[in-house]
């Protein structure tokens, strides 16, 4: 069997253009690409894990390509873009049924006065599968990560079996960066839209007295996102010199009112990364921290001369650092003595996965080892 | 002028890809051709319509048309090019009208 029995020629391509493109995702690195395809159908998937196992060629599946740590970069594989199963199948009243390329804000518009509150800043152009697949957090860390909104997939795992699974058993497939099998569809939970939302900004001028706040916030159980803005970041985003935070509620709490007046506030959080990276802050990376070394975190970083941006919400940060700065090394040194993690958000892919810890490295492999029994997906990354 | 990072944010914004859903006609497919000087005649597919200008978050001018004239200057063109600029040529218009 080859690839022109499964796909039509519009379906497939092995040109030099489309192996020198999809070699690459949003970490503008290389890698090597063997082809693409595009599937339209759960059966196309399945005949292409046959040919995949009989001829020992690894794949690589990808939605928007939006990835920073190079999950969708190939390692002499072959690409399969999903982009072009994007139908949203059905909408219940507290769900919707979604192919996996469904880009995610085509499926909130869709959804007219409920959403899917999982929206990543790359809400314009990221597909569902591939949320699914990073277990991506949103802009809102309030609503926690896409599977807790995952109630049922449609997958092909890596031994090339077509499976319609419920709760029990999707979670070898949230966060597993493809490496157990291909998203096909899935079933997601959603909520009806929330229209009172208001927002307050707090100035603080040392970072003890502002962790103080956070975790008052915390326990207050209304904000959608915490928003951190440290001296440098604070000033880039127009806010005065100091240590921010911009909180954003589910409720009249914040003293920022009117629509126009918070998204005006929240398009801050979202603008920040760009403004840092014009900055030539172009490497930014996203530590876990516990709370208790929260502060201690912030201070080093502040005395580091290292701008910071972050979801204290969650405990996620995005440090940012210029191009080859060896305080990125140093900065590992002090999460490892915090016990923090190196990826709070973006995953492991191919660029980090030295960083993974041993014992979440095994817990993988072992799941694997059913479902992708010859390592054909995604072959490289996070473990392998 | 900044380089583009590849992020990928502008893609959903260019009609060509949003209709074709295939990377390589994506302003960020473009934007790799033009890192890697690779002169394709792939860059006729682009409108030219300038959503991706007004889309990229870190203000990235990709300025495609000044890469088809490039890749045009590599004497790689397309067939229905060719021939518009053939018809524009002889009868001033694109159609080929006497």
């Amino acid at each position: 069997m080859n690839l022109s029995d499964i796909f039509t020629s519009a379906n497939r391509s092995d040109t030099e253009v489309d192996k020198i493109i999809y070699s690459r995702d949003a970490t503008a690195e290389d890698g090597e690409c063997l082809g693409v395809v595009w599937p339209r159908t759960a059966e196309e998937l399945h005949k292409l894990f046959s040919y995949s196992r009989r001829n020992d060629v690894t794949l690589v599946p990808r939605g928007a390509g939006t990835a920073n740590q190079g999950q969708c970069i190939p390692q002499k594989s072959l690409v399969v873009d999903m982009s072009k199963m994007n139908k949203i199948l059905e909408i219940g009243d507290d769900y919707v049924i979604v192919q996996a390329g469904v880009v995610l804000d085509d499926l909130n518009r869709a959804l007219k006065d409920k959403f899917f509150p999982v929206i990543p800043y790359t809400h314009k152009v990221c597909t569902v599968g591939g949320m699914i697949a990073a277990n991506a957090h949103g802009l809102h860390s309030y609503y926690g990560k896409t599977g807790k909104y995952v109630i049922a997939l449609e997958v092909v795992d890596g031994a090339g079996r077509y499976l319609k699974m419920n709760s029990s058993t999707i979670k070898n497939f949230i966060g597993f960066e493809g490496t157990s099998g291909i998203i096909v569809g899935a079933k997601l939970r959603i909520l009806p839209k929330q229209l009172a939302r208001t927002a307050s900004i707090f100035k603080f001028n040392t970072v003890s007295a502002l962790v103080d706040k956070v975790m008052r916030l915390k326990k207050e159980n209304n904000a959608l996102a915490i928003e951190y803005f440290d001296e440098r970041a604070s000033v880039l985003a127009g806010l005065d010199q100091g240590f921010h935070i911009l909180v954003e509620y589910n409720d009249n709490t914040g003293n920022i009112k009117g629509i126009k007046e918070v998204a005006e506030a929240l398009e801050m959080k979202e603008k920040i990364r760009y403004i840092l990276y014009k900055h030539r802050y172009t490497q930014i990376e996203d530590p876990y921290i516990p709370d208790d070394k929260l502060a201690h975190f912030l201070h080093w970083l502040s005395k580091n001369q290292v701008p910071c941006f972050g979801h204290l919400n969650i405990n996620v940060l995005h440090p940012c650092f210029k191009e080859f700065s060896k305080m990125v090394d140093e900065m590992y040194e002090k999460l490892s003595f915090y016990n923090g993690r190196v990826s709070g958000e973006w995953g492991w892919g191919l660029k980090r996965k030295d960083k993974m810890l041993s014992a979440d490295i095994d817990k993988m492999k072992l799941k694997n080892q059913q479902l992708d029994p010859k390592n054909l997906m995604n072959r490289g990354k996070v473990y392998a | 002028m900044p380089r583009c990072n590849e992020c990928g944010l502008c893609k959903e914004s260019c009609p060509v890809f949003r209709a074709l859903k295939r990377e390589s006609v994506s302003p960020r497919g473009f934007a790799i051709l033009q890192k890697k000087e690779v002169y394709d005649k792939i860059i006729f597919l682009c409108s030219l319509c300038g959503n991706c200008k007004h889309a990229c978050p870190y203000g990235v001018d990709l300025d495609l048309l000044k890469f088809r004239e490039k890749v045009l200057e590599k004497g790689v063109e397309s067939s229905s090019n060719k021939k518009v600029i053939s018809n524009l040529r002889h009868t001033g218009n694109p159609y080929g009208v006497e």
